[in-house]
């Protein structure tokens, strides 16, 4: 999961955003649950691997959707992944990669 | 939760709703408002077939539950949590009491099938019972001791507060007349007198609770209605 972040920074990164590249790189038709989705990111948040913050609420208004919470990955995510790419790449549901 | 919003958009929203309903209040209302975007793009998302997105939705919420249970417990390692729930007894005592029903029945089928002879799946579930039972009369007692002792008047409006006190009381009431009736009922003597008693009050309690919830219900849509 923090491998796909760092794919798309500067970009921030978003939930749905996230669940959808998660899935299309394991090749799944099925996109990762919200509870397991959600309870990663904030691991990673909370772990300093990940920042969160909301996004500004006139451009959600000017979508017409709510506002979406998005993530960028801080120096120590970079740093973890350079390190131990294993568990910081593995989402958490499916098999380690090979 | 309106209408026109898909059936696995609305299921997927109330169960965010729903376990984090006593959250901490920040984690609360981040995580809810985390799903309803996630929610919203996905059916943004979808082609035509809005159906097909919402029966994924309600796979994604559905399949996620574990986690979401996970979650819900490691936010109540934060600080104060402690406090909060003796003072707001319902989330534990109904937790454990979720907890000590298929325990009950377990523990009941077990001693059927045991003959006289206990085995160690029984053990360990008669302690789980013991734990359970002892845990929520322990909680039942200390928030009854606290509200007895801090008395503070409710926001909430004298009608409403009477009701969602004595909501709360008979709640408090029938998760500790269940959790000493799980724990004494095999006891002989006075105990398993008290434990047998304990499940009439316990019975007695749900049907009460029920009343006033349903009461508290046609109080709010009423005020809802006239305000």
């Amino acid at each position: 999961m923090l491998e796909l972040a760092v794919e798309r920074a500067p970009e921030r990164v978003y939930g749905f955003a996230l669940a959808q590249a998660l899935a299309e790189r394991d090749g799944h038709t099925r996109l990762v649950a919200h509870g397991t989705l959600y309870k990663a990111l904030d691991r990673m948040r909370r772990a300093g691997l990940l920042t969160a913050e909301w996004e500004d609420p006139g451009v959600a208004a000017e979508e017409g959707r709510p506002r979406r919470r998005v993530y960028q990955v801080t120096a120590e995510g970079r740093r973890a992944l350079v390190e131990d790419p294993a568990p910081a790449t593995r989402p958490g549901w499916g098999p380690a990669p090979a | 939760m309106t209408r026109g919003v898909p059936w696995g958009a609305r299921l997927a929203l109330w169960w965010v709703a729903t376990y984090t309903a006593t959250a901490p209040r920040q984690e609360a209302v981040d995580r809810r408002a985390e799903i309803a975007a996630d929610v919203a793009d996905q059916l943004r998302a979808a082609p035509v077939v809005a159906r097909v997105a919402s029966r994924q939705i309600a796979g994604r919420a559905l399949r996620g539950l574990g986690s979401d249970v996970l979650w819900r417990v490691s936010v109540e390692r934060s600080p104060g949590r402690a406090r909060w729930h003796l003072e707001h007894p319902a989330t534990v005592l109904g937790a454990l009491a979720v907890l000590l029903t298929p325990t009950v029945a377990l523990g009941d089928t077990l001693r059927r099938t045991s003959a006289g002879r206990p085995g160690r799946a029984l053990v360990f579930v008669h302690s789980a019972e013991v734990l359970f039972g002892a845990a929520i009369l322990a909680i039942a007692l200390t928030a009854l001791l606290r509200r007895l002792v801090e008395r503070r008047p409710d926001p909430a409006g004298p009608r409403r507060a009477s009701l969602d006190l004595a909501r709360r009381s008979i709640a408090l009431l029938a998760c500790a007349s269940y959790g000493a009736a799980a724990l004494w009922r095999f006891v002989p003597g006075a105990l398993g007198k008290l434990a047998a008693a304990a499940y009439v009050v316990f019975g007695l309690a749900v049907i009460a609770w029920i009343a006033v919830a349903g009461c508290g219900w046609v109080l709010r849509s009423w005020e809802r209605r006239n305000h």
